[in-house]
């Protein structure tokens, strides 16, 4: 009787464990899947096909599908007359995955059009015949790049997390001796959004400079936060940094913000460590000068970083000036302006930054100058003739000589009157000349100083942090 | 803009002076019309105690055979050195030529003149050199009088339009 029953458990735990898997509908193995030769386009076949290899086993790495050997797969369509490459349709898919006995396949293309190579690959169904999954990329680069796009490819295809060697192979060569770093979007603050995630893509690409990074690129972060459900934008606080960095892998994240006040620029960047959530390094910088200035100040502040010393470079095209926490910025002043033009016509607007007026001004006194002078060199030779004529009618003691030495003296009398008189008027006029330019240069002033005074003090902004709309006003103090 | 105002503030227009004593135009100013006797200079600086060297020109004279030029001067304050003869009467033949001086009422008489009919000079010059000494300081007048007369080789009278005056200021 209890061998009986004994016997009945068994077959009933048996039984329960089939109706079990037949219940869930699903085999515990992984589907199986036949992965086509890409078709060709612009690119030679052999090519092709290598890039495919390497998608295979990749794909096989994966650990999601169960592949169909290639020899297999090949030995099986020369049986039936097929051919693999051509198959990009999903019919044929279909076709080709029931004699292999697939439960997908995946077929693709490689393509090239000018510098730009283009994969696009597709996993169809054999059961229903269509495409369930499809990705593609866009790559510019040399063609041993593909060999990691294709990788890559292998992981999303299957809908899994691309590992994080991967991304850092997409970006560089790995090495142990580096870190691996991400960088999110400085904050701006007084400069565009735009301006800023250019700053931050020169920063980054000043980074990879240093040799002393693994940098996830901008284009494989966004990927994986997106797949992730996730927005970096906003990302100021350390916090928020990590959770990014955890996602990404990464050991270091910097986040930063630039900021504009006046005529400077503040340029303030932090790495701290993913685990930890301690800000190791910080780095700041003030700097006062043109804008494009403000490119190579981020180049070096991406050396600084990394406590590295930039560049020559990089310093050789430092520009503007920098300043320190006790130096306030020292922009251009009317006074200036008016003390330059004081002392040389022109040169307060060469200051002011307006150069033509400069010009005109300067070219102004010359003409004039040039005027006076000649009219100067006049006087002079009368005043010499009329200096020796007047010896000479004093020493002669003949009277008709005399009547023409006067004649003479008089005649050069007057040319001497005549020859001030312009003299003194062309120096009226270099006086004039000289007293509008100053007056010029003092009303209009520096051309930032007019550009900060023509700005509205009163300014619609949006507060990111609070997320409202705020009006802000301000007050020139110089 | 300095050197230009240095070019402007250098810039002297001198005054014209026109005082030769023998210029026609400025003597027509005061009256004095060829033939006349003048002084050369007309007007002269010396300290008190030195020399000064006046000459009496004749201005455009003509066919001048004799001369008799009488000088009136300030005594208190001149006394003459010398008179010698100018470069007027220089011709072929040598004139006679004496002075007289009378230091008490300050005149002096020169007298020049050729020997026979034939010779005579024309033209403007020195007729004497008159070398006086500044005794005292100030301001004195010298005169060619009215008695002063130049005459023809007939013994005419030239007529004189005009006749000089001189200044000596001592110091």
């Amino acid at each position: 009787m209890r061998l009986i029953l004994k016997y009945k458990t068994l077959v009933l735990v048996a039984l329960c464990q089939i109706l079990s898997i037949t219940l869930n509908g699903q085999s515990v193995s992984p589907p199986s899947v036949a992965v086509l030769d890409f078709d060709a386009r612009g690119i030679p076949v052999y090519e092709v096909e290598t890039l495919t290899e390497r998608f295979r086993t990749e794909i096989a790495n994966t650990g999601a599908i169960r592949l169909i050997d290639r020899k297999l797969l090949q030995k099986i369509l020369e049986e039936q007359g097929l051919q693999q490459s051509g198959c990009t349709t999903d019919e044929c898919a279909a076709e080709v995955g029931q004699l292999l006995g697939a439960q997908y396949i995946i077929n693709g293309s490689i393509g090239k059009i000018g510098n730009s190579f283009t994969i696009d690959v597709k996993m169809v169904s054999v059961t229903t015949g269509a495409a369930e999954r499809s990705k593609s990329v866009s790559y510019v680069g040399a063609i041993d790049g593909l060999l990691t796009e294709m990788e890559i490819l292998a992981w999303e295809i299957v809908n899994l997390p691309i590992p994080n060697r991967l991304l850092l192979k997409r970006g560089g060569e790995a090495s142990e001796s580096k870190i691996t770093l991400a960088v999110l979007d400085f904050d701006p603050r007084g400069i565009s959004t735009l301006e800023a995630q250019t700053l931050t893509d020169r920063f980054a690409s000043e980074l990879n400079n240093t040799n002393q990074v693994n940098l996830v690129d901008r284009r494989s972060m966004n990927e994986v936060l997106e797949e992730q459900g996730f927005e970096s934008e906003g990302c100021t606080s350390e916090e928020c940094a990590a959770e990014v960095g955890a996602l990404l892998g990464v050991q270091y994240m910097v986040n930063g913000a630039i900021g504009k006040i006046g005529n400077t620029f503040t340029i303030d960047a932090k790495m701290f460590s993913v685990s930890t959530g301690v800000a190791e390094r910080t780095k700041s910088k003030t700097y006062a000068g043109p804008v494009d200035g403000l490119i190579t100040e981020i180049e070096l502040l991406a050396w600084d970083l990394m406590e590295l010393t930039p560049p020559s470079r990089l310093t050789s095209r430092r520009r503007g000036t920098q300043q320190t926490a006790l130096t306030p910025p020292r922009g251009k002043t009317r006074f200036g302006a008016f003390m330059r033009s004081t002392i040389f016509p022109g040169w307060g607007q060469f200051y002011s930054d307006r150069k033509l007026m400069g010009w005109v001004w300067l070219g102004s006194e010359v003409a004039v100058g040039t005027l006076a002078y000649t009219q100067f060199s006049a006087y002079q030779t009368s005043h010499d003739d009329y200096i020796d004529f007047q010896a000479q009618y004093r020493a002669s003691a003949d009277p008709t000589e005399i009547g023409a030495l006067k004649q003479k003296s008089k005649s050069s009398h007057s040319d001497m009157m005549a020859a001030n008189d312009q003299m003194t008027t062309m120096l009226y006029a270099l006086g004039g000349i000289w007293a509008a330019n100053v007056l010029h240069a003092v009303i209009l002033g520096p051309k930032d100083f007019a550009d900060r005074k023509s700005k509205s003090s009163i300014q619609l902004t949006y507060n990111r942090e609070l997320k409202q709309p705020q009006l802000r006003w301000s007050i020139a103090l110089d | 803009m300095t050197i230009l105002f240095l070019l402007f503030i250098g810039c002297d227009i001198p005054e014209e002076i026109y005082d030769n004593p023998l210029d026609l135009d400025l003597n027509a100013e005061k009256g004095i019309t060829p033939p006349a006797l003048v002084f050369n200079p007309n007007e002269i600086s010396a300290n008190s105690g030195s020399n000064v060297t006046i000459q009496v020109f004749a201005l455009e004279v003509n066919n001048v055979a004799g001369s008799h030029i009488q000088v009136s001067y300030d005594k208190n304050k001149l006394s003459l050195a010398s008179v010698t003869l100018g470069e007027l009467f220089n011709a072929a033949q040598d004139p006679l030529f004496f002075y007289e001086n009378n230091p008490t009422s300050g005149v002096l008489d020169i007298y020049t003149s050729f020997l026979g009919d034939d010779t005579s000079v024309s033209g403007t010059g020195t007729l004497a050199y008159l070398v006086f000494s500044a005794t005292a300081p100030g301001i004195t007048n010298l005169q060619i009088t009215s008695i002063s007369e130049l005459v023809d080789p007939d013994d005419n009278p030239i007529q004189l339009n005009g006749l000089g005056q001189g200044v000596v200021n001592a110091n």
